[in-house]
Parts: C-alpha cells; sequence; structure tokens
C-alpha cells in the first residue's frame, strides 16, 4: 500500500508534462533533428532522404550566389526591421509617457499594429504602394513602381515589417518607462537637468535591460518574417528580397529540394543561436544593475 | 546670505479642495526650519513647491528677494534629497554624485575634487565605484545627501529622508544631521512626521494639519507652550494627557475642577493665569492638559510646594513601564488612559493605588469649541 | 521674532502692491502660455505619430468603401466621395469568407484553450513540484524559444503529410498547442505565491488538480488573459502553417483565404482591401477589448522578473 502510493506520487508531476512535452516532442524536436538529418541528404520529390551526400548541401549553398545574396538581403533586412521598429515604439513610448488629454486613444493606437497579420498588412501596403492608384506615389508626386523595382523592394517589405513589429515594442518600452522611479526625474530636475540631459541619461539608461530583452525578440521575429514577402514580392524582383525563410520556401515548395531546404534552416538557426548568445554574452557586461 | 519667504501660498487641487492654504513663514539664512504634522497634511506638498515640483495655486513664493513662482526647479538653486533617496540606478556612486555639478558643466577636475571631499565628510569613499543596488539603506542615504550638498545651494530640502532607515541607524543619521547643518552654515527646510526627529534636529518647528500651519516656533516653545490641542497632543511622546475640566471660581481663587466637580479634584491658578483664566474661561468648560513629567507624587509635590495648590487625584495603576532611568505609570480616568512619569525610585505597582499632583504652572486649559490654548501667547508676554 | 519680521517686510517694500501684482500676472501669463506650448507641442506631436502609424488602416478603410471606379483617378483621393459598402458584399460572394472567418475561429480558439490548459499544467509542475530533472527538462523548454518555426516547418510538414493529416483542423491545431512563452509567462506568475498557499492546500486535502481549478487558475486572471488575448491574435493572424497544410476552401483560414481576393485585376482591389478590413476587424476588437488586461499580465511579472 505504502510502495504504491509513493511511486505514484513520484511518477504525479512528469504527468503535469505530458501535454505540452507531447507536442513539443511530435513539432518541435522530432522535426529539428529530422531537419538536421534530412540537411545531410538529397531527397524526392516526396521529402524522402535517398542519397546520403553529407555536407554537400551546405557547401553548394556556400557557394552559390543565390544563398549568399539570401543571407545579405536578410541581413540588410533584419536591421532595417529592428532598427526602424524600435525606434518607432521607443519614440512612441516617449511621445506618450506623461499624462496628457487622449492619452488613451493614443497608446491604442501605437499598439495596434500588433493586432494585424503579415497578410492583411501586406495587402494594404500593396495598395498604397500601387504605381498609379497607391497613395505613396499620389502623396509625393512620384511614378515609382516600389514593388518591382529592385532598389526599393526590400525597403518597402522591410519598413512594412516593422510597422507590424512597433505594436509590441511600443508596449514593451511603455513597460520599461513605467518601471523606471519617477522621483529621479524630479531629482533631476532640482539637479539642473535639462529633458535632453535627462532622456539620455536617465530614460536611455532605466530602458536598457528592456531594450535588451525587445532587441533580442526583434531579432529572432525579423529572420521569421515570411507572409508579407511571400504576398508583396515573392522573393523578387531579380531576388532582391529573397530572405532565408523565403528561400527556405521556395527551395522546399516548389523546387522539391528538401534537402537543401534544411540545410538553410540549420544555418538559420545556427546565426538565430549565435545572435542570440552573442547578445546574452554582451549583456552580461553591459546591462548591470 | 539666503532667505525664502512664503505669502499665503496656496495648493488647490480642485476647486475649493485645498491641499495647502495660505502658508506664510519667513525662513532665514541658516535656519533648519521643521514642517512636522500628521500624513496628509500638505507638509511635503509644501516643499515640493518651494522646490518647484509642483506648481503654486496661490500665494508667493520669494528667495533671496526674487519671486520665484515661476522659476524651474533648476533655476531656484535649490538641493533637495528624497525620501526614497531616488539615486540614478544605471550610475555608480560617483556618478550620482557628480551629477548636479555635470549638467552644470563644471570641469571635470573640480569635479573630482569635490566629490572625494564630500565622500570623505560622509565616510562613502570606498563606495564611488558601487551602483546604488550594491548599497544598504544607510548608504543610499548617505550618497543621497552627499549628491544634494556637492551644490552651494540656498537652501537643502529634505522630505523626510530618514523615514526609510531602522531607528538605530535613523538616531545616528540624526546626529549627523545635525553636525552637517552646523558645518554647511546653511537653511535646511526638512519635513517629517516624526517628532523627535523634529525637536532634536529644528530650530524652528512649523506644525501642520489639513494643510494649515498650526504653529511656528522653536522646538522648546512648542513643548512648553503649543497654541491648540491638536499641537499639545502632537508634540511629544508620551503625549499629553487630556482631561475634561471646568473652569470656575471659589472663595474668590480662580479654580479647575477635573471631571465632576462634586469629586473635588481640582487645582487652583495663581497670577496671570488665574486672570486669564477669569477673562477667558469663567464657568466654562475646558480640556485640560498635562504632560507626564508633569504629574507628581506626593514628595515631589511637597518639594515643589505645589501640594496645596493642588488636590491628589487618587487612581490605580493599570500598568507600569520601567525605563530605567525614569518609570511610567499608567492610569484610566475620564474612560481614557493616562500616563505620568516618575522617578524610578517609586515602587507603585499595578494594580495599586497612588495619589497624583498636578503641578499649576504646567496644566494647559484649551477652550472646548476653538480647541486653542486659554494661556498661549499672553502668559509670557 | 519682531526684528526678522521687519526684515522680512523690508526686503518686500522695495516694490509696492500694485507692481508685484503687476508682476504675478505677467509671470502667471508667461507660466501658462509656456505650459500650453508644452502641452500642444506634446499633443501635436503625438497626433503626427499616431497619423502615421494608423495610416494603412485608415486608408484601408477608406479605400473598402469607395466604389472602385473612384480610386482609378490621379487626384489624391484620401475620402470616398460617394461611400458604398458593395465592397463588402462583393468580398462575401466572391470568396467563402464566412467559413474563413469560422475556420480562423475555430483554430484559434481552440489554440488559445489548449495552450492555456497545457501551459498552466507544465508552469504548476514546474513551480510547485519536486522532481527528477526539473532545471533540465525547464532548460530544455526555455531552449525550444530559439529554435525559428522555420528550422523545423519542412519537416513537421512531411510529417503531417506522411500522416495524410493535411487540409484537416487537427492539422491546424495541435502543433501549437503549447507554448515556452506561456509556460515561462504563468510559472512567472506562479512563483510569486509562496510555497505554503500550496503546502496548506494539501494539507487540507486539496488534490493537484483542484489546486490548480480552484486556487490557481482564479488568481492568475490576469496572466490567463494577456495569454488569451495574445495566443488569439496570434494564431488568427497565422500564415505560413496554414498556407503549407490547408488546400481546399472548407479548412482555409482568414489570412490565407483573403490572398485568394489577391489578384492582379486592378478593379477588385476595393474588394480586396473591404476583405482585408473585414478580417482585421475580429483581432483588432479583441485587441482593444483585451489591451489593458494584456498589458496588465503581460508586463505586471513576466518581463521585470
Amino acid at each position: 500500500m505504502n510502495a504504491v502510493k509513493k511511486s505514484k506520487w513520484n511518477a504525479s508531476p512528469y504527468f503535469y508534462l505530458v501535454p505540452c512535452m507531447l507536442v513539443f516532442a511530435v513539432f518541435l524536436f522530432y522535426p529539428f533533428f529530422k531537419t538536421i538529418f534530412l540537411s545531410l541528404f538529397l531527397t524526392d520529390k516526396m521529402g524522402q532522404a535517398k542519397v546520403f551526400v553529407g555536407m554537400q548541401n551546405y557547401m553548394d549553398l556556400l557557394t552559390s550566389e543565390s544563398f549568399r545574396n539570401s543571407l545579405k538581403v536578410t541581413l540588410i533586412f533584419v536591421v532595417i526591421v529592428v532598427v526602424g521598429g524600435m525606434l518607432l515604439g521607443l519614440i512612441a513610448a516617449v511621445l506618450c509617457n506623461k499624462a496628457f488629454p487622449g492619452i488613451r486613444f493614443f497608446s491604442t493606437s501605437y499598439a495596434l499594429p500588433m493586432a494585424i497579420a503579415s497578410s492583411s498588412a501586406a495587402m494594404i501596403f500593396e495598395i498604397m504602394l500601387h504605381p498609379t492608384v497607391g497613395i505613396v506615389n499620389k502623396m509625393l508626386g512620384l511614378d515609382i513602381n516600389w514593388l518591382n523595382n529592385p532598389d526599393t523592394a526590400l525597403y518597402c517589405v522591410a519598413i512594412l515589417t516593422a510597422w507590424l513589429n512597433s505594436g509590441i515594442n511600443f508596449l514593451y518600452f511603455s513597460a520599461g518607462l513605467g518601471n523606471i522611479d519617477e522621483t529621479i526625474y524630479e531629482r533631476a530636475s532640482v539637479d539642473g537637468a535639462g529633458s535632453i540631459q535627462k532622456f539620455f541619461s536617465l530614460t536611455l539608461p532605466g530602458l536598457s535591460p528592456i531594450m535588451f530583452y525587445t532587441l533580442v525578440v526583434n531579432i529572432i521575429q525579423a529572420f521569421q518574417s515570411f507572409g508579407q514577402i511571400k504576398i508583396l514580392t515573392e522573393g523578387g524582383p531579380d531576388e532582391a528580397t529573397n530572405v532565408i525563410v523565403y528561400s527556405i520556401y521556395r527551395d522546399a515548395f516548389f523546387n522539391y529540394r528538401f534537402g537543401s531546404a534544411a540545410a538553410q534552416s540549420v544555418i538559420l538557426f545556427i546565426i538565430v543561436m549565435l545572435i542570440t548568445l552573442v547578445m546574452f554574452r554582451i549583456e552580461k557586461k553591459g546591462v548591470s544593475y | 546670505m539666503s532667505e525664502i519667504v512664503l505669502r499665503n501660498v496656496c495648493k488647490e487641487y480642485e476647486k475649493g479642495n485645498f491641499a495647502v492654504k495660505d502658508f506664510s513663514l519667513d525662513i532665514h539664512d541658516q535656519e533648519f526650519i521643521i514642517f512636522v504634522g500628521p500624513s496628509g497634511c500638505g507638509k511635503s506638498t509644501t516643499l515640493r513647491m518651494i522646490a518647484g515640483l509642483e506648481d503654486i495655486s496661490d500665494g508667493e513664493l520669494w528667495i533671496d528677494d526674487q519671486l520665484c513662482n515661476y522659476f524651474d526647479p533648476k533655476d531656484r538653486g535649490l538641493s533637495m534629497v528624497f525620501q526614497n533617496y531616488a539615486l540614478y540606478p544605471n550610475m555608480t556612486v560617483y556618478g550620482n554624485l557628480a551629477f548636479a555639478l555635470k549638467v552644470r558643466k563644471a570641469s571635470k577636475s573640480e569635479i573630482d575634487e569635490k566629490v572625494h571631499k564630500v565622500a570623505r565628510i560622509l565616510e562613502i569613499e570606498h563606495l564611488l565605484d558601487r551602483k546604488p543596488a550594491a548599497l544598504s539603506g544607510g548608504q543610499k542615504q548617505r550618497v543621497a545627501i552627499g549628491s544634494a550638498i556637492i551644490r552651494r545651494p540656498k537652501a537643502f530640502l529634505m522630505d523626510e529622508p530618514l523615514s526609510n532607515l531602522d531607528a538605530k541607524l535613523r538616531a545616528q543619521m540624526r546626529i549627523e544631521l545635525a553636525k552637517l547643518h552646523k558645518e554647511l552654515e546653511t537653511t535646511i527646510i526638512y519635513v517629517t512626521h516624526d517628532q523627535t526627529e523634529a525637536m532634536t534636529l529644528g530650530t524652528r518647528i512649523v506644525v501642520m494639519k489639513d494643510g494649515v500651519v498650526q504653529q511656528v516656533e522653536t522646538p522648546i516653545e512648542l513643548y512648553n507652550h503649543p497654541v491648540n490641542l491638536f499641537v499639545a497632543g502632537f508634540i511629544g511622546s508620551p503625549s499629553m494627557n487630556f482631561f475634561q475640566a471646568h473652569v470656575t471660581e471659589e472663595n474668590g481663587r480662580m479654580v479647575v475642577f477635573i471631571g465632576n466637580p462634586k469629586d473635588g479634584k481640582k487645582i487652583y491658578l495663581e497670577g496671570r493665569r488665574s486672570e486669564l483664566a477669569r477673562l477667558r474661561a469663567m464657568d466654562q468648560d475646558v480640556t485640560l492638559g498635562i504632560r507626564p513629567e508633569d504629574i507628581h507624587e506626593y514628595a515631589d509635590a511637597a518639594e515643589l510646594g505645589i501640594e496645596k495648590a493642588t488636590v491628589g487625584m487618587n487612581v490605580t495603576v493599570t500598568a507600569r513601564e520601567m525605563l530605567g532611568a525614569e518609570v511610567f505609570l499608567y492610569f484610566d480616568e475620564q474612560k481614557k488612559t493616562h500616563a505620568v512619569r516618575l522617578h524610578p525610585k517609586n515602587q507603585t505597582m499595578t494594580g495599586e493605588k497612588i495619589d497624583l499632583y498636578f503641578d499649576p504652572k504646567k496644566i494647559h486649559l484649551f477652550d472646548q469649541n476653538t480647541e486653542e490654548s486659554i494661556f498661549y501667547r499672553e502668559e509670557t508676554v | 521674532m519682531s526684528q526678522t519680521d521687519t526684515m522680512a517686510a523690508g526686503s518686500q517694500r522695495i516694490i509696492s502692491r500694485e507692481e508685484l501684482l503687476q508682476l504675478k500676472k505677467e509671470m502667471n501669463a508667461r507660466a501658462l502660455t509656456r505650459r500650453r506650448v508644452r502641452t500642444g507641442t506634446l499633443l501635436v506631436a503625438n497626433i503626427i505619430m499616431a497619423v502615421v502609424i494608423l495610416l494603412p488602416l485608415l486608408y484601408a478603410i477608406s479605400i473598402a468603401f469607395m466604389p472602385s471606379g473612384e480610386l482609378f483617378t490621379t487626384d489624391l483621393n484620401l475620402f470616398p466621395k460617394n461611400p458604398t459598402i458593395q465592397n463588402f458584399v462583393d468580398a462575401f460572394t466572391n470568396v467563402p469568407l464566412l467559413k474563413f472567418i469560422l475556420n480562423s475561429f475555430i483554430m484559434a480558439g481552440c489554440i488559445t484553450i489548449g495552450q492555456i490548459i497545457t501551459c498552466s499544467l507544465a508552469a504548476f509542475a514546474f513551480s510547485f513540484l519536486e522532481f527528477k530533472g526539473k532545471g533540465l527538462l525547464f532548460m530544455v523548454v526555455m531552449a525550444t524559444m530559439m529554435v525559428p518555426g522555420e528550422a523545423t516547418i519542412i519537416s513537421n510538414y512531411l510529417t503531417v503529410g506522411n500522416l495524410g493529416m493535411l487540409d484537416t483542423y487537427p492539422v491546424l491545431i495541435i502543433p501549437y498547442l503549447t507554448s515556452a512563452m506561456g509556460i515561462f509567462l504563468f510559472r512567472q506568475f506562479y512563483m510569486t505565491f509562496p510555497i505554503s498557499l500550496y503546502e496548506s492546500a494539501k494539507l487540507d486535502g486539496c488534490g493537484n488538480l483542484r489546486f490548480i481549478v480552484k486556487i490557481l487558475i482564479p488568481l492568475t486572471k490576469s496572466a490567463i488573459g494577456a495569454m488569451a488575448v495574445y495566443t488569439f491574435i496570434n494564431a488568427w493572424n497565422m500564415y505560413m502553417w496554414p498556407l503549407l497544410v490547408t488546400g481546399s476552401n472548407d479548412m482555409r483560414t482568414v489570412q490565407i483565404g483573403i490572398s485568394m481576393l489577391n489578384s492582379v485585376d486592378s478593379q477588385s482591389i476595393t474588394m480586396m482591401i473591404a476583405g482585408v478590413v473585414m478580417i482585421i476587424i475580429p483581432s483588432i476588437s479583441i485587441f482593444i477589448v483585451g489591451q489593458k488586461q494584456l498589458i496588465r499580465g503581460m508586463f505586471s511579472g513576466a518581463v521585470k522578473g
């Protein structure tokens, strides 16, 4: 009796983990290792591993002009998205920090983009950037085919993504600003600091812990942007917006080169992981309070 | 030389809702002014209005003959210590001390010299590289004070600076603050709800209640001559004992009966006090106040020569607190507990009876309608 | 006392009463202007920012009500001259929009409920129970946050393809039935409760499941609310996975279905935007209703810790 009770007691904690672990196992751990496995093979159209080629998929990728372009495009894309999205969020949060009439309306507006799907947003931007009827050309008095021009397409997609991400960034920064002790601003006024000095010596450092968290989240998210690219440019024109995620999608589901796509997934994972680790290393040194 | 003058300063949050009303005060150079009162009495608000952190709704604030109502905090030439210290969390102690000088564009060498000087005075030199999060409460307190004194302001404003410290540290910092005031030779305006701090630190004390100044006096005057019932009860610990009493004339002498006159507990008034009582409270019910140390047992009363002027009150001791240098006895009268402070040689135990004599020169009488002291001012003039 | 009185009075006697009043009036006026300018600047800056942020949405709404002929002019036509709801009607008749919306609701609803259940169970074990490998398991869960979804999506697609699950509700829902972030968020909340809360419940004879349902869940309403809003919106907006695994109109979610309206035929632009506006409405409404809850739940415990 006692023994039974005891063994039941021991097993019960794991019981609560079963649902989540099952999902993780089937849809995260297993596919993760399977992706690594696939990346070492040539596959058939059904995604079955056929010929073991070792690192060949990786070698092919790293020597391919197209993949190197993908890396470059992804990098530019991520930088614009992260800087733009964080800047928008930060400006909005600072503007909305002090109470004034209408603050509720404004803060809701600033957070709103987080509720909008990338596909819906992409379709709206498509019309805004439309060469003949789009509001952008009309307002600027220009005649540019934004999304079909290799020089502008990437920036358009990146700005759209930055806009989409600015909503949650606004919430993060608002929370961060709320955590800064109000009296240090009062002390700074008595000490003689102006508002610009207060911003740079109190607000920005005060935001640094949340800034760091936001930065990591933004980078990871930027790497994964897909819907807007699929709808707006499909990687084009001339591969100008062919970010890694889109390249993976194209290789796997149009060219049925699952092995190569898997190898790209692994490279993407490694890049994201390295950036995250480096960021955490920097954080340990930099943000210390 | 700096002088801060407040003329009818008001803080009105909504129409007719005053946090501070008609606050008038002349603060002279090098004074240590204390604003004291229960929480919500407007003392902090007044301080923040002087600092420029709150708008002044009405009235005038003069600093050195300049009307400062609308000056920015930074242009008022004051420095402030906050209750929660308000240290900049991202800066080291050095950075915190240096901040006010840095924003005023002082030279690096000047900053360095002053920071080290202040750190030496406050004995925090070894902490200069630490961040505030790594400091104890007392150390944070020193840094906060250091950042205030590193400049030469016209006055220091301190908003309950010691309230977050434990009792022992508080007592220690109190002494250091008094020392610092002497060394700095600068005006200090200090807000507290702790009357011990008020009594020990202040050159003058402003007692506030519900946004209205009750009395402005030196600590000893405030203690001995409270203007009304509130001040009398607020200053002193244990606080003053209050009794229902009645003033009347008996055989040509003014006399105060405690409780029902039939009980015969009475105190005779002499001289000026007797005249004032006749003038202002003849045949009226009053509140009698007396501090615990002004109630005596028979032997002491006889020594003071007051045993004839007062009829002993025979009470039962309900509690006894022996503190070594003194002993407190507690007794119930008129459904309230009262305290007596006696010499520790007194051996009356809980449950025993004792005769108590009130010192007629030390009793206070308060009008029951206005709650104002009947003896206030006139007596000393 | 009397001496100092005259001193103070003396300093003020330099200017007369009228001059003083005049001075106060001037300063008052100046302070008032300054404050108005400050508030005004802030307000104007906010209005500009809000217009920038909301521009795409406002533009979409305007176009959705515009007759398609009106769009094709060369002048700046910000507002529809003859507002119409024809675009919405067309959107509903051209694609089974209602079916898409229903699909999305089913998918997002199931994912939300499922995540709340699995995450609170796991978080309960991680914060109140003691067992072997607890630390390691928690690390593993946290590490999954670093794996980008795209790194697994191919294999997942192949898996469900082989299982013949493509184009069904379960394939849309099951892979998203748990989330590391949700576990983390709930655990952060549970950690704020003392372990004695659990122990005393245990002593009162309260079982683990009962403890979760009767005590933990009511105590963590704000976290659950935040989690629900966040998960629902994200599920509603999901794009890549539904794109891969759904093929028929019966299973398509709104985000995929709406792109069917996205044709090069410029005449249908207004109809397409009307459709987009329709499907944005549910997620925005949920966001606006749950915004307070979301902020309180996400940021009170989670990010600070």
